[in-house]
């Protein structure tokens, strides 16, 4: 089963010194360079159980652009976490590069990661348990600087040892996020506060460095419908004021559509379609995506009444040598079982790996 | 034989604090569910839509209290009191008369015992004669699997795979109410889709009433036929699926609509929020629950009597202003 792509790394081994940037370009959705915040290259990570390789991220091309929000879509174990997570360098990759500002980071160590990692912020699922409950919120939310105090230093251009000072610092972010007044807020445990509340906390500790780039991973699935609509339009509001760089991790497609303005939705560790949300939910070409959208809910109903193709991925980990899908889809051929579908671009800002693209 | 299978009147449940207080989770509920009619039952946490599910199965345990109301199962040739049910009548009504699917069908299974084995034990319990084996298979089948998942441990399978083994044990006792809590909360959305399509086929196949309790009201509207709103305890709005999500009249109803993200959500449209946490239910409430976090409350809102009012053809809601707003949008 792995035969495939234990060929396709000889193959890339050889080929290493040839990769020219002419053709990271090429094999990249979205053209220029320069304004790429972070760009994913030929990103592969594999998770090893006992002989087993799975491939969390297998090949895994895509960039987000300066100011720009992506959200990654797919069901669970199509490895959208394990990108948030090698995004912000909390997970090694085992190759390919992750350039960030047009610097490789993927294998950075020591103060040079300390320093990247002040640019990139992560916001996770459960909010109940990325506070630390004996830390009050002024504690949590004081972290990053404490960790980054030259930095923070010659961010704002303050000293950062007045503690009074920081504490109105901090109460000005916790009015930002919405808890209002922010100076009632800094003593407080975490278990004073309800879920959505600890959320804007996180939101308020990842915003302390003013960074590029926020991940977060479903930070909405774990809210009340009228909790997470609060935390949505607060994400909005804040990318509005920062113009920081959103990687949204999702498994619900209304709300990342709703967040981003770009989409690439996985499977099994490979990105199959990519482009703009709108333009991905309104005409999705890789069967895979249609499936997904067609399973989303409307409020009235279903969004088809007719059956759709069952989807099982449950022997499958990934690496396969064809198409990921190609077991379940509907229009499967020879092709697909022999041949992995690159991503290429088939409409304006739409790209699709697959042979036979839907509509097309 | 009456229209309805199940009435509740007044109900009450508390969960007691421990230093002698009760929180009341079910505050003088009142709701009857139609023969063959599938209602959803929507709310956020905290809102005792559980709690009804619980105690209407008789499974709420001391020192926590169903304090007053009556349950009445409306058998083919009798009334059952459910309240006044013991341990023996407990054992015939759960599972053949009202079976329930929870919502973590990760933990309902016993990991040390092959699927097939759970539904024997499902059988004796509950007093079953019939060819055990032909028995699980028609269910298995009914739910979407194969015969060969009987042989199966829980952790060979995946998570749509279990919720589907614990709707094959909730049927396979022909219950003629199934209460569904959260089904398809923890699940991706295709598996999410075959679920919810699956549960509205057998609904009709087997001459199902169902209970479908859940936090989404996309969910709610796609396999319901009436919708009940929840809030502090209480229904605050209860009519048909098309009159609640269209013509909502309840202000929490309307903001709860607001708030959801679909697909066809356009980018940037403000969410409608809603400012402030839920009362405490520990503390008497007098008047209506959603007073303070109501954008269009009035004085006498306070002093209101709580009943349910008719804005419509069976359409009802809990609200001093229900028919006044509702004009107001005509």
């Amino acid at each position: 089963m792995f035969t495939g792509s234990g060929v396709i790394g000889l193959r890339r081994l050889r080929c290493k010194k040839m990769e020219s940037q002419l053709e990271i370009k090429e094999k990249n959705p979205i053209d220029g360079t320069q304004n790429d915040l972070i760009r994913f290259v030929d990103v592969t990570k594999i998770f090893k159980s006992g002989h087993v390789r799975n491939y969390a991220l297998d090949k895994v091309n895509l960039s987000i652009k300066e100011g720009e929000s992506l959200s990654i879509v797919g069901e669970s174990g199509s490895g959208k976490s394990t990108l948030g997570l090698v995004a912000v360098n909390l997970l090694r990759i085992n190759s390919g590069k992750i350039l960030f500002q047009g610097k490789d980071i993927s294998r950075l160590r020591g103060g040079a990661l300390r320093a990247f990692r002040r640019n990139t912020q992560m916001v996770f699922q459960d909010p109940y348990s990325s506070l630390n409950p004996y830390n009050t919120i002024y504690q949590s939310v004081i972290a990053p600087v404490n960790a980054n105090r030259h930095y923070y230093e010659t961010l704002t251009g303050e000293k950062a040892d007045s503690r009074s000072q920081l504490r109105d610092r901090v109460a000005e972010m916790l009015d930002l996020v919405g808890l209002t007044p922010g100076q009632n807020f800094l003593d407080l445990y975490p278990k004073k506060l309800s879920g959505g509340q600890k959320q804007r906390v996180a939101l308020a500790r990842s915003l302390i460095l003013r960074p590029r780039l926020i991940v977060a991973d479903e930070p909405t699935s774990m809210l009340d419908v009228s909790i997470s609509a609060q935390v949505l339009n607060l994400l909005t509001k804040l990318k509005k004021d920062f113009k920081f760089s959103v990687m949204y991790i999702s498994h619900e497609l209304g709300t990342s559509k709703y967040i981003s303005d770009k989409m690439a939705v996985m499977n099994l560790g490979r990105v199959v379609e990519y482009g703009s949300s709108d333009e991905i939910t309104a005409h999705p070409m890789h069967p895979y995506t249609d499936i997904l959208i067609k399973s989303m809910l409307e409020v009235g109903g279903f969004r088809t009444e007719e059956p759709l193709a069952k989807i099982d991925f449950g022997q499958y980990n990934g690496g396969v040598v064809g198409c990921t899908f190609a077991h379940s889809c509907p229009f499967v051929t020879d092709e697909c079982m022999r041949q992995r579908p690159q991503l290429e671009k088939k409409d304006n800002d739409h790209w699709v790996a697959c042979f036979h693209p839907i509509g097309r | 034989m009456s229209d309805n299978i199940l009435s509740i009147q007044n109900l009450e449940t508390d969960y007691s604090l421990g230093s002698g207080g009760y929180v009341k989770a079910i505050r003088s509920l009142n709701l009857d569910v139609r023969r063959g009619e599938s209602i959803a039952l929507v709310g956020e946490s905290g809102s005792g839509k559980s709690t009804l599910a619980l105690s209407i199965m008789r499974l709420i345990e001391k020192p926590n209290k169903i304090a007053s109301g009556e349950i009445i199962f409306h058998d083919k040739d009798k009334d059952i009191s459910v309240l006044k049910l013991g341990e023996n009548g407990l054992r015939v009504f759960r599972w053949k008369k009202v079976a329930m699917i929870f919502q973590s069908a990760m933990n309902i299974l016993n990991p040390v015992m092959r699927v097939e084995n759970q539904f024997i034990d499902t059988f004796e319990a509950h007093n079953i004669q019939d060819d055990y084996s032909e028995r699980i298979n028609k269910y298995l089948t009914i739910a979407g699997l194969g015969e060969k998942v009987r042989r199966l441990y829980p952790h060979e399978l995946s998570g749509g795979m279990k919720q589907r083994v614990s709707i094959a044990l909730a049927l396979s006792c022909e219950p003629e109410l199934l209460i569904a809590d959260e089904p398809t909360t923890a699940l991706d959305v295709v598996v999410q889709r075959e679920i919810l399509f699956e549960l509205k086929q057998l609904k009709n196949k087997l001459n199902l009433s169902i209970i479908f309790i859940t936090h989404d009201l996309s969910v709610a509207s796609a396999v319901a036929d009436r919708i009940g709103i929840f809030y502090a305890g209480r229904i605050v709005e209860i009519g048909r699926k098309e009159d609640v999500i269209n013509r909502p009249a309840h202000p929490y109803a309307k903001l709860l609509l607001g708030s959801i993200v679909t697909l066809s959500t356009p980018r940037g449209k403000e969410l409608s929020s809603l400012e402030g946490t839920p009362p405490d239910l520990s503390k008497e409430i007098t008047g209506c629950s959603f007073y303070e976090r109501c954008p269009s409350h009035v004085k006498q809102c306070l002093s209101y009597d709580l009943k349910p009012l008719k804005v419509g053809e069976d359409h009802y809601v809990e609200c001093l202003r229900a028919q006044e707003l509702l004009d107001s949008e005509d």
